[in-house]
């Protein structure tokens, strides 16, 4: 690895370091697309393992005096790792086991030149879906006369886990589904719905999904969930696309600042919860605001537990027009982008702020009034011309 | 005495307003029961397109709506009938993708988000709201009664025999094909009454619609010309009828001429010469009426025998000779087995292998049309003894619709509109007797005539006076029709509602339980292989494959080229080693069949064998024999007994790999067919299992490549089975005689 390779975080302090004092800092960070099938093809009812490679000195830009690397695994069964020899300060193997973590270190770095590597390669069992959705379209509808907020999500998912060496059997699925066998193929998210959610819908191309479930919130406090099974087991380097929806009443989501203005709090993303996690390569949402929006403006919100969600700066942002349900002039759609974003960004929310006025709100009860007048006028106009050929 | 406020709205001037209301208001519950009613399965299941044809339709439509109308007309589909592909845009008629496709930009242009499956789904029932109107219309026409008209737009709005045709998702030609019919129809009553260019003009326009949304546009090409002839024939040419065939016959041929599918047909074609006969009978007759004018009695009986005779002669000559040359094309296949039922299934298994051509058992009728089909011929004898021109068009089709109705389940739909015509017309007139409660109207109607004619000549008073006979008359009629609603509405909610991609079942705690098997083998085609790969299966699915899986299909329900069908259901039904090559060399990548046996679903590919058989017989009958997939007994087998040859077609095999290892050794059953199967499954050597679905309705295989070391299937798969390769015997020379 090079040193161009490398991408560099600026982290700004709150109060400046002084001379010979400490601090401790804790950076977290997500790596997307790093984990990779050993073997790559597996028969259907095998365990997957995934290989995980990184380096034992941590990528740091200044000279560091001791490191440590700690590995969680999902479970215990790791077959494979990389024991280093000559390079650990302690006495001791290395790496260290302890149950499911595996410690690589301490490491007396004081002589290491900062960007030295020494590869490390790991490789532990994960029979679950590693579950990637190369594309997520994400839709929010704000209605002000419906004082309703309507949410659509289009998703494009991939299974990244090992593929299947021979195709796929049903016999076998069928006995892996009755004895409560792991499997790496992906067989049903549970989508947490915010308290009130209502008229869910799951759909793909060509139609309803038949095998979802709904249950709804039971107390306002309660999330409601939706349990959404895909048409067949998605297995290794399989795909599925699809699309849910569902609504909510707007009052708990938008308030209204001033006269004229408007703040609108939406989460993110919500997304599927699942434990072994789901990674976005790229993140598409779409906050369709009233017909007449304007000065919009957004800023994300993090709260204190979450993490995943790039800065303002990696933010691609796009105001548009959308024209539907007899719009003239189109309503405001703010469009954000990210790419690569993590599971755990789910809890951060969207502000938006904007303004909508009394008169924007008119303008359809107009159009239509005076588009029904037009046309019965056009009506009555052609009823009076006389297109006989007779002698009048 | 009735109340002063009602007096007041039904006499005079409000009378005639309150009146026109309340039929217009009828008339909008009548086409708003017949859309409700064809609502079941999107109430049950969802909005979503029904069975084989529709799929087509709908991709067209789709492709019509992104593409635009120009690629529309000149689409070269080449995901179909690979590696042929299909002209599409010359061989479809395309009225119904382009009526949805103006509907959607419509409502586009008002920027409402309407998506265009939803159209395509709902325009079947819309436009049945359109066909009882124009029912309401042409019954008007017929009687004086204004209550005709409105029984008629009810009977058509819910009768079954309609209704199978155009519930919502049932997106066929037919759905839009009624309404054009029964209003050009409408058009051309009001033609011949009147004599008018503008009727006729109208009449020829939306035969020009009709010919763009259905083949059965020939009932009507056919039925006017009749009607012309048998008017001729009764001796009641008139200037009228002249104007009006006239008009309608040159600009509805320039307009049926328009469509690309079919184009010069109108000229060529025999099932077109009666039109171009009669337009051209009616020429020499106005001839003949206009040359009457000048000439004395004799001259002119001696000019227009020789007349006649000669142009008899001559046309007749000219068509044989025409049809010889083959100028004008003979009648075809379908045609002949209107006429011989038994025509079908002898030269043409692929018409007969279809269900709706079949012919119509009994029962079917009432169960299409309940109890107007009892009304029906009263109905006929009604309109005799009215008999104006419009009366003998309605005894005209009936004859010939009950004809055709009686030969192919399908054409029961052609039967139905005049079915409703009839039966309103009788049970009007019913009505209208017994209905009238005042016996005061009779007298004083009598005592009118008095006071102007003489007493003998005075009709006698007809009518019903007892209260008795009236109530009883009335009632029973009103329990008729009581019956009717139920049962239309039954036999929709229970015949003619399934979406037929999406089975229903119940689970035992009486809960929905929705088998969603095609869905889910088709969505898993169309995620998991390549956008081009190649999928093999029997004609009946092409079009599902095109429009769900979205992938390209080798033959499909357009059924245009025989042979390739044909070269399907010899892979089908012969051995591995014969359908190996036939697949490689028609780049099938994978092997779609369906098999009901889990499930007990009895639609299933080897219920639908006999007829691949048959078809590839009709092109390979030394290769296959339709008698080898018999047993000696004459059986059709799949269990132990099974013959050799059934045993080894592809189509057994594909169907039962694997299935006997989902149950003990030995108790592997198919439900469809009730018979225990044999112990060992079949083998498969060129083709490996790729998907199937959670109830096994759906099975996919995967077309192996050729071998890596060269050897064939059978032997590769036996040296990965750890099976010791057959020594071969020593090569022996020829035996010869020792002759020391």
């Amino acid at each position: 690895m090079n040193i161009s390779n490398t991408q560099y975080f600026v982290v700004h302090l709150p109060e400046p370091l002084a001379p010979s004092s400490e601090i401790t800092l804790g950076i977290s960070y997500t790596l997307l697309s790093s984990l990779i099938p050993r073997p790559a093809t597996i028969s259907q009812t095998d365990r997957q393992f995934l290989t995980y490679s990184f380096s034992a000195y941590a990528i740091s830009a200044y000279p560091t005096v001791t490191q440590k690397t700690k590995v969680k695994f999902p479970g215990t069964n790791v077959p494979d790792y990389t024991t280093t020899s000559g390079i650990k300060s302690g006495s001791g193997s290395d790496p260290e086991r302890q149950g499911a973590t595996y410690t690589y270190g301490p490491y007396d770095t004081a002589k290491v030149a900062p960007g030295t590597t020494y590869p490390i390669t790991v490789r532990y069992e994960f029979t679950k879906p590693v579950i990637t959705a190369h594309l997520l379209e994400r839709d929010l509808e704000v209605s002000h006369w419906g004082g309703n907020l309507a949410t659509e999500e289009r998703y494009w998912l991939r299974n990244n886990g090992s593929q299947l060496t021979n195709q796929f059997s049903r016999v076998e699925w069928t006995l892996t589904n009755f004895q409560g066998l792991p499997s790496s193929a992906l067989r049903e998210l549970k989508y947490p719905l915010k308290p009130g959610s209502v008229d869910p819908y799951f759909v793909d191309d060509i139609g309803n999904v038949s095998t979802s479930r709904f249950r709804p919130s039971t107390s306002p406090k309660r999330v409601a969930s939706l349990e959404l099974r895909p048409r067949f087991p998605v297995f290794g380097g399989w795909n599925y696309s699809f699309r849910i929806g569902w609504n909510n009443n707007l009052v708990s989501f938008l308030r209204q600042a001033a006269a004229d203005s408007y703040v609108l709090k939406v989460p993110f993303i919500e997304g599927p919860k699942t434990a072994e996690g789901i990674q976005y390569e790229k993140v598409v949402v779409r906050v369709i605001l009233p017909e007449g929006a304007k000065n919009v403006q957004f800023e994300t919100v993090e709260e204190s537990s979450s993490n995943g969600l790039p800065g303002s700066s990696q933010i691609q942002s796009q105001i548009s027009s959308h024209k539907t349900y007899m719009d003239t002039i189109g309503r405001t759609a703010l469009t954000l982008t990210v790419e690569n974003l993590s599971d755990e960004a789910r809890d951060s929310q969207l502000v938006i702020t904007y303004n909508y006025s009394l008169l924007d709100a008119l303008r359809k009860p107009f159009t239509i009034t005076a588009g029904l007048l037009t046309a019965f006028a056009a009506i009555w106009a052609i009823g009076n011309i006389d297109v006989s050929i007779k002698k009048r | 005495m009735a109340e002063s406020p009602f007096d007041a709205l039904l006499k005079g001037e409000s009378g005639r307003n309150t009146r026109g209301l309340l039929r217009i208001i009828i008339l909008c519950t009548v086409a708003a029961a017949a859309v409700s009613s064809r609502l079941f399965s999107v109430i049950r299941f969802e909005s979503i397109i029904h069975e084989f044809d529709p799929w087509f339709n709908f991709r067209a439509t789709k492709y019509l709506v992104e593409n635009g109308f120009h690629s529309f007309w000149d689409w070269f589909d080449d995901r179909t009938w690979h590696p042929l592909g299909r002209v599409t845009g010359g061989t479809l008629y395309p009225g119904l993708m382009v009526t949805s496709g103006v509907i959607y930009h419509v409502l586009r242009f008002l920027t409402i988000p309407v998506d265009i499956r939803n159209v395509c789904v709902l325009l079947a029932p819309a436009f049945s709201g359109l066909t009882s109107l124009a029912m309401y219309l042409l019954t008007s026409e017929m009687s004086t009664s204004p209550s005709a008209g409105l029984l008629a737009a009810a009977f058509m709005g819910i009768v079954p025999g309609y209704i199978s045709r155009s519930v919502a998702g049932s997106y066929d030609n037919e759905a839009i094909a009624i309404f054009l019919l029964v209003f050009t129809f409408f058009l051309w009553i009001k033609a011949i009454k009147n004599g008018s260019i503008m009727w006729g003009a109208l009449t020829a326009l939306f035969y020009g619609y009709m010919v763009s949304a259905w083949g059965g546009y020939v009932f009507i090409t056919n039925l006017i010309p009749l009607h012309v002839f048998v008017l001729l024939c009764m001796g009641r040419y008139s200037s009228r009828m002249y104007i009006s065939y006239t008009t309608w016959y040159a600009l509805g041929t320039l307009a049926s001429m328009q469509i690309p599918f079919v184009g010069f047909l109108p000229i060529r074609n025999s099932d077109h010469m009666s039109a171009l006969g009669v337009f051209g009978l009616v020429q020499l007759v106005a001839f003949a009426d206009f040359v009457r004018g000048f000439l004395p009695g004799k001259q002119f009986q001696r000019l227009l025998t020789s007349m006649i005779i000669i142009t008899f002669g001559v046309g007749l000559v000219g068509l044989i000779g025409l049809t010889v040359s083959g100028v004008i094309a003979p009648w075809s296949g379908r045609f002949y087995s209107l006429w011989d039922t038994g025509y079908a299934k002898v030269h043409i298994p692929i018409i007969a292998s279809v269900s709706e051509h079949q012919p119509t058992a009994w029962p079917a009728f009432f169960f299409d049309l309940n109890f107007l089909i009892w009304l029906f011929p009263a109905g006929v004898y009604m309109c005799f003894t009215r008999l104006g021109d419009e009366h003998v068009f309605v005894v005209i089709y009936s004859v010939l619709a009950s004809y055709f109705a009686g030969v192919m389940v399908r054409l029961m739909l052609t039967l139905t509109p005049i079915v409703c015509v009839a039966a309103a017309l009788v049970l009007s007139y019913i009505l209208e007797t017994f209905l009238v409660i005042s016996p005061q109207t009779f007298q004083a109607k009598s005592r009118d005539t008095s006071s102007e004619s003489l007493r003998s000549a005075r009709s006698p008073v007809v009518g019903i006076s007892s209260y008795i006979s009236k109530l009883i008359m009335t009632s029973s009629v009103v329990i008729y029709l009581l019956l009717f609603v139920a049962h239309c509405t039954w036999v929709t909610s229970n015949a003619y509602s399934s979406p037929s991609v999406v089975l229903a079942s119940r689970l035992p705690d009486g809960s929905q339980y929705i088998i969603d098997d095609y869905r889910e083998a088709y969505y898993w085609l169309r995620q998991n292989t390549p956008a081009n790969a190649k999928i093999m299966s029997w004609w009946d699915y092409g079009y599902q494959i095109g429009g769900m899986a979205d992938r390209p299909t080798l033959v499909d329900n357009n059924t245009w080229n025989n042979t390739h069908i044909a070269t399907v259901g010899k892979a089908m039904s012969s051995r591995e080693e014969v359908s190996y090559p036939i697949l490689r060399q028609h780049d099938v990548d994978y092997v779609l069949v369906v098999f009901g046996g889990l499930l007990g679903y009895s639609g299933d590919d080897l219920n639908k064998f006999l007829w691949m058989v048959r078809i590839s017989e009709g092109i390979w009958p030394d290769e296959v024999i339709e008698r080898n997939f018999f047993t000696a007994r004459g059986e059709y087998r799949v269990d132990d007994e099974a013959t050799p040859t059934m045993r080894n077609s592809l189509m057994y095999k594909l169907s039962y790999y694997n299935y006997n290892t989902m149950f003990q050794t030995g108790q592997a059953i198919d439900r469809v067919r009730g018979s225990r199967l044999p112990v060992d499954g079949p083998q498969l050597s060129t083709l490996e299992e790729a998907f199937t679905s959670e109830n096994w309705i759906i099975r996919l295989y995967k077309v192996k490549d050729l071998d890596n070391f060269g050897r064939d299937h059978n032997s590769a798969m036996a040296f990965d089975r750890g099976n010791k390769r057959k020594k071969a015997t020593k090569k022996r020379g020829p035996r010869v005689l020792r002759i020391e």
